[in-house]
């Protein structure tokens, strides 16, 4: 029901959208195409994940929220112009807003609901400034003067500061834990699979206009991100959300990406798509996962939710794969990005740093551990009456096999 | 960009390394991994089939992958998942005694693995070519050989190999007799021929002599039977990394294959007497002697082949290197083997002082199926160990044995025998024992040992300069206690 609405509606807008702006110029890579895949594979997981006690099933407008907000990411993807990009980034905030406004039953349901919006709209009034004088000053000016224009301390932050609201970097990330929280499960799968992304897919699209000013800005960031990674695996260790602990895995993630994207070489770039291509199939699943744990427990604490080996051996198996598969292991593409951002650290060349690296590279362990162990062992377990499993499990080996395949074909 | 991860222009064809020491190790896991499977069709014979044999087969694959293939990131896909079924294998029970555990396993698992990702990335630094310069290449080694020490659980790392012991036993016995600790050791032999270029090999052989005596006094302190054996492996296997430090390969990579089929048979026992105690693992409840005398028998073998007596085969690699060790001029690395030999005996003592005490308790019905099919199969090996060696290796090794400690060894024999064990299989075992060694007939040839000596000299001569004056003394004392070794086990025995 929820599916066939979703495409319905996404082809209608695909249909009206390429009839009326015929204008719009399209900016297509191997990560927006990978992107719009995952579009795909998020609907279907959605389509699984929403059965049980969620009241949603029926509702138009819960549906049709999520229509619109997928059809704003298509566009923001493609798009070229960066007042369209802006003002669809923006859009992409407001259905997720609804949806947690609505239909979640958390009490702090307003103050997280604040906290989207406010840190959201930090960033948006400088980059239409950016826009404006862009639009002003070199419309149909060649690019080199382009970063003369924007090689100057204010304007790159203008660029820069909406982005990383979005990707969120360390002290603007706020607003992912609490959306996390308060969310439901399929708005969380879209929050970590392609909203994340969005900064990501701004930072590549302006990546020319970066370069000069970046280079100032490299050590500062890969200090602030390094530690910030440190502090954030203690925020982990300490708390009993299965939610918070996986919001707080993809930040951990995010937490690495800046700085890479920000060395402007071309292998930076790629390892920065590596990383979040990584990222997008592991943190999907997970979430799937505990989506649907939560469906059959109604509680997200890792003290109820345990157990889970004994009724079935869905739980355990895949979680422990994609806990790994999220920690690095090596034919899969995570190790990789493990290879390549401890040698760029190390061609940075100072100690403290490669420490700093090694010391939360050898205690995510234990989140993932955490996860693991505290879902699939523990103290007695109730039998609860489960979906129908036996679609996904052929669904998530697809996806394992097309993580591992993915270096391969890059390399061909 | 990706070809340098698979060091290969063509990604998914097996390029195979082979060589005489990878065929030792080739060998030692197909032999290993065949008698535990046999093993383990009679030790789990009910509870969740599919788990064991997933692990079962995860061990042999990773093992495999580390043996045969060469370049860092397959190296890489070998270690990685050897870590990964280790925390398998502790998973397999859950239970709250085994939640500490898994953390610290997985702990120093990742550590290693963590070492090793730094090897990658240092690897893949293309700006410099760091690797390659030969401070890069010094920093790059270095990193190697601490990763090795966390998978081979020496000194600093060594928290976890006793905490892994609450797994399913055949699974403990593939671990610590092939698989998992022999993995650190394959990789110290991927990378020995640079190993003159750096100078870490005194912080190997140091690491390793203290691993060797701190094993020792703190197997002497534990009551778990798993746990003793625990700490043997350990010591063994740092024994056999300050052999090769010091540039005896082949004897130690011998001294490999024999520890693991004596290692492997010592568990199969052991484990079959768990069976029999219903899973308590404290060995002062273990009470030998009783109508099982095949097992008793076996396990008493396998310990007296660990302690390095004469005739057993262990002799022939490790007491070889010990006598070598007498004609050298290094003092301190003499007194050190000879300390951690000596602290080997006292927990052998203790085991057999065990065996002895309690009285009888029958439940021998369990086992009389289990034993017709794994000892056949083990004793047949046994036979044969010596003769695949010398065979394979082509070398004649030539340790010395008098008259007196044969006169000792066999009254030993004869009053174990005559006195405590009334059935006559025992016997029969002990007698297999000795029939083995001298079948084998290893050739007496002095000559041979000089090659070792001089290099252990030359090691020497930078080493401990000011020791050179109390050689003459040390063939003695290492007579001396080597006789004196069977009588003080005979007397501990009898107390």
């Amino acid at each position: 029901m929820v599916s066939t609405t979703f495409f319905l509606s996404f082809t209608i807008f695909i249909i009206l959208k390429s009839s009326l702006c015929l204008r719009m110029r399209v900016y297509i890579n191997f990560f927006i195409l990978f992107l719009c895949l995952l579009v795909f594979l998020v609907l279907f997981l959605i389509k699984s994940s929403t059965i049980n006690h969620s009241n949603v099933s029926g509702d138009l407008v819960y549906s049709i929220s999520y229509s619109v907000l997928f059809s704003l990411l298509f566009v923001c993807f493609l798009s070229r112009r960066p007042l369209l990009f802006l003002i669809t980034l923006e859009l992409c905030v407001f259905p997720i807003l609804y949806v947690i406004f609505n239909y979640s039953k958390d009490q702090d349901k307003i103050s997280s609901s604040l906290f989207i919006f406010f840190i959201n709209i930090i960033g948006s009034i400088p980059f239409m400034l950016f826009c404006i004088l862009l639009r002003g000053s070199f419309y149909w000016v060649w690019i080199p003067d382009m970063v003369l224009f924007c090689s100057r301390p204010f304007i790159f932050l203008c660029i820069v500061l909406i982005l990383f609201c979005k990707l969120p970097l360390f002290l603007l990330h706020f607003w992912l834990t609490k959306a996390h929280v308060s969310a439901s499960g399929p708005s969380s799968i879209l929050l970590a699979s392609l909203i994340l992304k969005l900064g990501r897919v701004g930072l590549l699209k302006f990546s020319v206009l970066q370069i000069l000013y970046s280079f100032f800005f490299l050590g500062l960031l890969t200090c602030f991100s390094l530690v910030s990674c440190t502090l954030i695996l203690l925020m982990i260790i300490t708390s009993f959300d299965l939610k918070y602990l996986v919001a707080c895995s993809s930040i951990l993630h995010m937490a690495r990406t800046p700085f890479l994207s920000l060395s402007c070489s071309s292998e930076g770039v790629i390892r920065v798509l590596i990383i979040r291509v990584g990222h997008g199939v592991t943190s999907l699943v997970l979430f799937f996962i505990l989506t649907v744990l939560y469906e059959a427990r109604t509680s997200r604490s890792s003290d109820v939710v345990k157990s889970q080996e004994s009724p079935t051996s869905f739980f355990t198996k895949w979680i422990f794969t994609f806990a790994f598969l999220n920690l690095g292991i090596p034919p899969f593409l995570n190790f990789i990005r493990e290879c390549y951002s401890t040698s760029f650290v190390l061609c940075l060349g100072s100690l403290t740093l490669v420490f700093c690296l090694f010391f939360f590279m050898v205690f995510r362990i234990f989140f993932t551990l955490m996860l693991i162990l505290k879902i699939s062992l523990g103290g007695k377990s109730i039998s609860f009456d489960l979906m129908d499993l036996s679609n996904i499990g052929s669904y998530l080996k697809f996806l394992v096999l097309f993580i591992v395949l993915r270096p391969i074909l890059i390399n061909q | 960009m990706f070809k340098l991860l698979y060091h290969s222009p063509r990604p998914m064809i097996i390029s195979l390394q082979v060589d005489e020491k990878i065929w030792l190790f080739l060998l030692m896991v197909f032999i290993v991994t065949r008698l535990v499977s046999l093993y383990g069709e009679l030790y789990i014979e009910h509870y969740n089939n599919y788990k064991f044999f997933f692990l079962f087969l995860s061990f042999f694959i990773s093992m495999l992958i580390l043996i045969l293939r060469e370049g860092m990131y397959a190296l890489a896909i070998g270690w990685e998942y050897l870590g990964l079924t280790s925390l398998f294998l502790i998973m397999f029970y859950p239970n709250k005694t085994s939640f500490f555990n898994r953390y610290l396993t997985s702990f120093f698992n990742r550590l290693g693995d963590v070492i090793f990702v730094l090897c990658i990335g240092f690897y893949l630094w293309e700006p410099c070519q760091s690797a390659y310069s030969s401070l890069g290449s010094h920093f790059l080694l270095v990193i190697i050989f601490i990763c090795a020490f966390t998978k081979r659980a020496q000194f600093p790392f060594s928290r976890w190999l006793p905490a892994a012991m609450s797994a399913p036993t055949p699974i403990s016995a593939m671990v610590h007799s092939s698989t998992l600790v022999t993995a650190g050791v394959l990789l110290y032999q991927k990378f020995s021929y640079f190993i003159d270029s750096i100078g870490i090999n005194l912080i190997i052989v140091a690491v390793s002599g203290a691993t060797f005596i701190i094993g020792g006094y703190l197997s002497n302190n534990e009551y778990d039977f798993k746990k003793i054996v625990a700490f043997s492996t350990i010591r063994q296997i740092s024994l056999v990394v300050l052999f090769c430090s010091l540039r005896l390969c082949f004897i130690s990579l011998c001294h490999i294959f024999f520890h693991a089929l004596f290692k492997t048979l010592l568990f199969c026992s052991a484990g079959a007497y768990l069976l029999v105690m219903i899973r308590r693992q404290n060995s002062s409840r273990f009470n030998f002697f009783s109508n099982r005398d095949i097992l008793v028998a076996t396990i008493i073998i396998r310990l007296y082949r660990i302690s390095g007596l004469p005739f057993s085969s262990s002799f022939y690699s490790k007491d070889l290197i010990l006598e070598a060790l007498t004609y050298s001029a290094s003092t301190r690395l003499f007194f050190m083997t000879l300390m951690g030999s000596a602290l080997t005996i006292f927990y052998r003592v203790k085991i057999f002082k065990y065996l002895y005490s309690i009285g009888k308790f029958s439940r021998a019905n369990t086992i009389k199926s289990l034993l017709i099919k794994f000892i056949g199969p083990f004793c047949l090996i046994t036979l044969a160990t010596g003769g695949i060696v010398k065979t394979l290796l082509e070398m004649e090794i030539c340790p010395l044995v008098t008259t007196m400690e044969v006169i000792f060894l066999c009254s030993l024999l004869f009053t174990l025998t005559l006195l405590k064990l009334k059935n006559k299989t025992s016997f029969i075992t002990f007698g297999v024992d000795i029939f083995t060694i001298k079948t084998i007939t290893f050739d007496r040839n002095l000559s041979q040992l000089t090659a070792p000596t001089q290099i252990l000299s030359s090691i020497d001569h930078f080493l401990f300069k000011p020791s050179i004056a109390v050689t003459p003394y040390k063939m003695e004392v290492w007579s001396l206690i080597k006789r004196c070794a069977p009588i003080l086990l005979f007397m501990l025995v009898r107390l």
